[in-house]
């Protein structure tokens, strides 16, 4: 029709046929049965176009130094033998340089640099680090983009798996918890029952202290007191004739004892 | 006038192509009527034989299509190919440089010593 855009044509085309339309694709499982249905019916034509290859698998075909295919090479055979191949080449290249066709230019030589990298990539260390690029460079982006996030969600999933046994274990012990509580409470007022008691016996013992020295005190203050007046009172009836007589005995006594010493 | 374009074919699969014949649709394959391969053909056939392909500018950009991507697919896509595939490309567009350029220095051919 006139008005139709292109869009709308396309997607018309996209459109199953009628007897088709009750699995027409816009479910996967649907789409999958639609396209068997189409690739795989009774009209496919397998012998001469056989269903698809993945070229990953196919070998690649035999070549002869470096980039010339086998077939090429052997399709001259028949026509100028064995050694066909090379004369034309060879040959034709100093056939054009004498006709002045090829000329050597500045650029000839990157033929020969580029010779010279070719023998540089044939050494052992050179080759072996080439060999390895390509495996370093994809496990590094495997490991990067693909191991690595595998790994941390494997673990993140174990530590989780482990907080978790820990919690159940720890709802296990709760009971005890309660019971640490309760003892924790018991020694609190056993701390607090002795502190009184101390209290207590300090309070007592201070006030029979107190009591003791009161009385001790007393007795001292007693003591001196009769001291000191019986002494004042023995000296105040000290007369002078009675302590004549007593220096008098003193000096007879000490006569007699100097007679009997020995010195 | 917007609409001129409605009835082309462009950037769509050739009218021979029938996905319940032909299957998946393969590039590097062509979907209309079999021939004789070029290979085998005697030098008074060619001519009849180019009329029965398709000239047109389509036609032609379909040759060329189908055969970059079937040199990909034996040459770069299969196993072990070890960078053949490059080597081809730049082997060929080596070659249309050196006929781009050969007219480059042709004044030097005359000089004494080039």
């Amino acid at each position: 029709p006139v008005g139709t855009t292109r869009r709308q044509m396309i997607e018309k085309s996209f459109e199953a046929p009628e007897d088709e339309k009750d699995i027409a694709p816009f479910d996967l499982k649907k789409q999958w049965a639609w396209a068997n249905k189409v690739l795989f019916g009774p009209q496919r034509d397998m012998k001469n176009y056989p269903s698809y290859v993945d070229p990953g698998t196919v070998p690649r075909p035999e070549i002869v130094h470096k980039f010339v295919p086998r077939s090429l090479f052997d399709a001259m055979v028949p026509y100028s033998g064995v050694t066909g191949f090379y004369v034309l080449s060879v040959g034709g290249v100093f056939a054009l340089v004498g006709k002045g066709v090829i000329v050597s230019t500045y650029a000839l030589s990157y033929f020969f640099y580029f010779g010279i990298a070719w023998a540089f990539t044939k050494l052992p260390p050179v080759r072996r680090f080439l060999d390895n690029r390509v495996p370093q460079l994809t496990n590094r982006l495997n490991e990067m983009y693909y191991v690595g996030p595998i790994q941390q969600k494997k673990d993140h999933i174990s530590a989780c798996i482990a907080a978790a046994q820990q919690t159940k274990d720890m709802i296990q012990q709760l009971p005890k918890l309660y019971d640490v509580q309760i003892e924790n409470v018991d020694l609190q007022l056993e701390n607090n029952y002795r502190d009184r008691l101390k209290q207590a016996f300090t309070e007592v013992k201070s006030r029979l202290d107190c009591q003791v020295a009161l009385a001790a005190t007393k007795a001292e203050l007693e003591k001196d007191y009769m001291i000191d007046w019986i002494t004042n009172q023995v000296v105040q009836n000290i007369t002078p004739d009675l302590e004549k007589k007593n220096i008098q005995s003193c000096l007879a006594q000490l006569q007699t004892l100097s007679k009997s010493a020995k010195i | 006038m917007g609409n001129a374009l409605n009835n082309t074919n462009l950037g769509g699969f050739p009218k021979e192509y029938n996905p319940r014949i032909h299957g998946a649709y393969q590039a590097d394959r062509f979907y209309g009527t079999p021939d004789k391969p070029f290979s085998s053909l005697k030098v008074n056939e060619v001519f009849q034989w180019l009329n029965r392909r398709d000239m047109s500018l389509t036609g032609i950009a379909r040759f060329y299509s189908r055969k970059l991507y079937s040199h990909q697919r034996r040459y770069h896509l299969s196993a072990g190919s070890k960078g053949v595939g490059f080597v081809h490309f730049a082997l060929f567009f080596s070659f249309l440089g050196f006929i781009r350029a050969y007219k480059h220095d042709r004044h030097l051919d005359d000089g004494k010593y080039h």
